[in-house]
């Protein structure tokens, strides 16, 4: 009841008084692929319009997200650092998770506007779809980790966390847009399906919580980005466990969808998906990580606060990343799982440049090595070579940015060319875009003056948290290749073009394939109680459903990386991940 | 000379429109041909043979094809291996000189393509004119004639590779790159038909000696490990330790005798065996341990008392396949580079590799040739195998030279019977590199990409 009531509202407060027709056009156009000026132009114009009108809801998300602060805030009273953050929202969530249904925010009371857990996709107004269409058509910004560092170190100053709210507040309805757009135009029988329905709605839901704030100026004081903080939170959650419903409903939808189509749709959309979770999260941490435990003031900005000093986060981004760190953390944990299952645990060793830094999201890379060291732990085990250790090889290299005309074109033989970096986005053949410029439709004065607004405060507040942004602002990249070297007996060659396919689509459940180790075999009796008693990102998610490599690839090219998997069948297998991370000492 | 070269080539790649019309007309003909007298020294060629021979397909050939001839070696089977060079090789010509027409005017104008485009178009011409092959000494005659144009076309790889090296800014480096992969895989593959069959005819001519006859030589048709230039038995682990040998070797002689050289380290199953040809997979081996040597040494210090870092060497046998994989401590392959190191013209060194590719006249693009040997001092123990064929060392160039094309023209070996070759960097730390060789020898040469064939 609640929700029909709050969807008619919130329809009503983007009225769309003409060119229904326009519409279709606008979302033509989008699929194609081009965004055409004529198009965004159109949508700056009519898009405008819309936020001109007055907001009745917006009293209502008001009140409704002020009665969720207080959950939220008692939430994250006792989050110490940002990779706590992340983690302890999935797994808050998991553990509420009802058996029926992945409800979207758990935490939220009962008043929340959830939407249904299943039935028939949620009905929509021309209004709404125009707008989501006209959003769609927006260049997306491709994220990057020195945008990510850019408002520098918490504790930040009000100015730099309202700057950072407003930015996510932009940038994210484009992202969530194109994710509805998207699953709009999988086939019907797709969507009717109870678990994918349920996310679409989701998906209409968090767009509407997040359209319903104020277009302008927003948010102007610290109480406006707490509200707005507190949505946000309310949708991260709501989307933390999705992965398990969507892998469901397409396993359920088999029949009726090529496996190109699902595996196409699925890497895009778990890739678009890293990258709004993290712009999200990344907003949160630092939310977090700036206001004292009273959740209202903010500490002065002196080097003074212990917290400051002692942390090396910058929001979900560790700053002073150590990969031997990560990865012996890993090994341990992936030990235990086989101590435990197996009764043996292979020896890891790690070598090459093990005091290696990087800024980089230590919870994307705890997910991969995760990953792979137990597909490397259980082809090794079942290999009966669990005396041959698993090395583990780091090597770490500082960037030179190097110039050549001639090279702008991308290289297929490179395994990582700079141009992969904007290929992050959702779809290809988006305009890139600066990031500020052109995010908003119709704003393009304001969004210029933002710009300057942010460049000013680096320059010249004098806020005493310059320093870090600044060494930040002019980092180089560094390039981390992480080379897991396994006894484990390789990937049968049959297996080998399968292994960063979702299972579900190459595998019939019914039948076990492997005995090969674990690599792009149907994981069912695998470690994967692994990824169930984990909880990290995704792998509480996604335990048997054989996302593993491909999500980890995902993961490491979302920055411009990528995982390559080379095999020497009848030996071992030879893991190459690459990184790009920052390189914040320069 | 530019001029002649304009005309005979917009004559040429328009061949369906023009030919017909010169035939029809002897006075166009005439014409032509009269302006052409004044104007150049080249020779008239009729575009009806070259058009004639492009219609026909190549027909790869397969390693155990290859070795069929070889088996129970008879008059009649070495006419039929002669006849099959001599109509195979002007078709194989045919095509590569049709792909050079369909460059860019300014990168055939290059003096250096300019120069392979001549060479190749009177090869074709000699051996096109070759009539069909009845007897041993036809055949002696023909195996004189094959032998002078291997010889020839040995500086072929210095001028493709400088020529597309100038002519990098006019044409897109894709384009540049697949043209030259193309002309060298179509080189390997005549130059293998030919060698194998000067090889036999060899064979033939000299019953009582068979080259190795140390071993098991003497019976020609069973136990024999070479038929032609195939060797039947390569075995993985000797082929890598006559190359790591002689890489180390060429270290020494190129850093001094008391500068260390990394260990080469063998692992996995080294006993793999498998037909192949010799020089093919050394030369493949054989830059890739010299790249790796020469990292090693140069990110470790040359101090004698420094212990480097050993390469390990990982062979490893499937059912269809045998894996090479090299690691090395060498520091990687620097980002700048490495986008661009299967490139034959691409990358930021290309101004000096242009230079010192400039140093090298000639290049059989085999192991041996690295090294300086005085008084043609045969070095590899396997040297007397190669019995005088063009693969023997008959150019040098300094070991430390670098050119860029080592990776490249390894891919082009690699792919060339269906194998595969890549590599991983590390960087700062080293490479990994992988080779893949197709085990069975049943695999038909890869003689163009696929796109080109499409243009035929």
């Amino acid at each position: 009841m609640a929700m029909a009531s709050s969807r008619y509202i919130c329809s009503r407060c983007f009225p769309c008084p003409r060119n229904r027709n326009t519409n279709l056009y606008r979302r033509l156009d989008f699929n194609s692929g081009s965004a055409s000026v004529f198009a965004v132009s159109r949508g700056f114009s009519s898009l405008s319009l819309a936020l001109r009108s007055p907001g009745p809801p917006r009293s209502i998300c008001q009140s409704r997200s002020q009665s969720r602060s207080s959950n939220r805030s008692q939430h994250n009273r006792n989050v110490t650092s940002p990779r706590a953050t992340a983690t302890s929202s999935s797994s808050s969530s998991y553990s509420t998770q009802s058996s029926q249904s992945v409800s979207s925010s758990s935490s939220s009371s009962s008043s929340s506007p959830s939407p249904r857990s299943s039935g028939p996709p949620q009905s929509r107004t021309p209004s709404f779809d125009r707008e989501v269409a006209q959003l769609a058509t927006l260049p997306l910004h491709p994220l990057t980790l020195s945008d990510l560092v850019r408002f520098g170190k918490p504790p930040l100053s009000p100015d730099l966390l309202l700057a950072s709210a407003s930015f996510t507040l932009r940038v994210l309805p484009i992202r969530i847009a194109r994710r509805i757009l998207s699953l709009r135009n999988l086939p019907y029988i797709v969507v009717s399906n109870p678990h994918i329905s349920q996310i679409y709605n989701n998906y209409l839901h968090s767009l509407r919580l997040l359209l319903s704030f104020p277009k302008e100026n927003f948010p102007s004081s610290l109480k406006e980005e707490a509200r707005f903080n507190d949505v946000l939170s309310e949708i991260v959650d709501t989307h933390s466990n999705t992965i398990p419903s969507l892998a469901r409903g397409f396993s359920e939808c088999k029949r009726y969808v090529a496996p190109d189509v699902t595996t196409d749709f699925l890497e895009e959309h778990l890739r678009a998906r890293i990258g709004t979770r993290l712009l999200a999260e990344q907003h949160l941490a630092l939310h977090d990580a700036s206001l004292t435990s009273d959740g209202h003031t903010l500490p002065g900005v002196q080097a003074t606060d212990p917290k400051a000093s002692l942390s090396t986060y910058i929001g979900t981004i560790d700053t002073h990343l150590n990969p031997t760190s990560i990865v012996k953390y890993c090994a341990d944990f992936v030990g235990d799982i086989c101590d435990m299952k197996y009764g043996v645990r292979p020896t890891v060793i790690v070598d090459g440049m093990t005091d290696a830094k990087v800024a980089y999201v230590p919870s994307h890379l705890e997910y991969i090595l995760t990953e792979l060291l137990k597909n490397a732990f259980r082809a090794t085990i079942e290999k009966g070579n669990v005396d041959k250790p698993i090395i583990v090889t780091i090597a770490s290299a500082g960037m030179e940015r190097y110039d050549d005309g001639s090279d702008s074109d991308s290289d297929d033989e490179g395994s990582s060319s700079p141009t992969k970096m904007l290929e992050n986005g959702e779809s290809s053949g988006m305009q890139q875009d600066d990031w500020f410029s052109g995010v908003r439709p119709g704003t393009e004065v304001q969004g210029d003056g933002l710009k300057s607004d942010i460049l000013g405060i680096y320059g010249s507040s004098g806020t005493g948290d310059s320093s870090g942004a600044d060494t930040i602002r002019a980092e180089a990249a560094r390039a981390v290749t992480i080379r897991i070297r396994d006894r484990g007996g390789g990937i049968a060659p049959e297996h080998l073009p399968l292994i960063f396919k979702y299972s579900f689509t190459t595998f019939n459940n019914s039948t076990t394939v492997g005995g090969n180790g674990g690599y792009g075999a149907n994981d069912a009796g695998g470690l994967d109680v692994i990824s169930t008693a984990m909880n990290e990102v995704e792998s509480s998610t996604i335990a048997g459903l054989g996302f593993g490599m491909g999500l980890s690839r995902s993961y490491a090219q979302f920055f411009g990386g990528d995982l390559k998997v080379e095999s020497l069948f009848g030996w071992g297998t030879d893991v190459y991940l690459g990184l790009r991370g920052l390189d914040v000492d320069r | 000379m530019s001029k002649a070269v304009a005309f005979s080539l917009s004559r040429l790649t328009r061949p369906s429109s023009l030919a017909p019309a010169y035939s029809r007309s002897p006075l166009l003909l005439l014409r032509l041909v009269s302006k052409r007298s004044i104007s150049t020294h080249q020779p008239w060629r009729p575009s009806s043979a070259l058009e004639e021979h492009v219609a026909r397909e190549a027909r790869p050939i397969s390693l155990r094809q290859l070795t069929f001839f070889g088996r129970n070696l008879t008059l009649e089977r070495l006419l039929d291996s002669a006849n099959y060079v001599r109509t195979e090789l002007p078709t194989r010509l045919a095509h590569r000189i049709r792909d050079m027409q369909r460059l860019p005017y300014v990168v055939v104008t290059n003096p250096n393509i300019s120069k392979v485009y001549e060479t190749y178009y009177e090869s074709f011409e000699q051996l096109r004119k070759t009539s069909e092959i009845k007897s041993s000494e036809e055949n002696d005659k023909f195996c004189q004639l094959i032998k002078k144009m291997l010889n020839n076309n040995l500086s072929v790889i210095p001028d493709l590779a400088i020529g597309v090296l100038e002519c990098r800014d006019f044409v897109p480096a894709a384009e540049l790159d697949n043209f030259l992969k193309t002309m060298l895989k179509s080189r390997i593959s005549r130059r293998t038909i030919a060698e194998q069959h000067v090889a036999l005819t060899e064979t033939f001519n000299s019953p009582f000696f068979y080259p190795h006859s140390e071993g098991n030589g003497v019976d020609h048709t069973n136990g024999v490990d070479f038929v032609g230039e195939v060797f039947l038995k390569c075995n993985a682990r000797e082929v890598v330790e006559k190359c790591g040998k002689l890489c180390q070797d060429l270290s020494r002689q190129a850093n001094g005798p008391d500068t260390p050289v990394p260990e080469i380290i063998i692992e996995g199953h080294p006993e793999a065996t498998f037909p192949y040809i010799p020089s093919h997979l050394e030369y493949i081996i054989g830059e890739l341990l010299r790249n790796s040597i020469q990292a090693t040494i140069e990110r470790h210090g040359s101090d004698p008392k420094t212990k480097l870092p050993p390469i390990n060497v990982l062979i490893c046998q499937t059912q269809q396949f045998v894996i090479f994989r090299i690691s090395d401590q060498g520091g990687g392959i620097p980002q700048d580079i490495f986008p661009h190191i299967w490139s034959f013209s691409k990358g930021p060194r290309r101004q000096k590799q242009l230079q010192n590719i400039s140093l090298v006249p000639t290049m059989s693009a085999t192991l041996q040739e690295l090294f300086h040997t005085s008084a043609g001092e045969v070095i590899d123990k396997n040297g007397k195998r190669r019995r005088g064929t063009s693969l023997a060392p008959l150019s040098h160039r300094p070991p430390n030279l670098r050119l860029g094309l080592g990776l490249p023209l390894s891919r082009v070996y690699a792919e060339y019977w269906a194998g595969s070759l890549k590599l991983h960097s590390l960087a700062s730390y080293g490479v990994d590199t992988i080779l893949q060789i197709n085990k069975l020898g049943n695999n038909l040469e890869r003689l163009v990409e696929r796109r080109n064939l499409d243009g035929i």
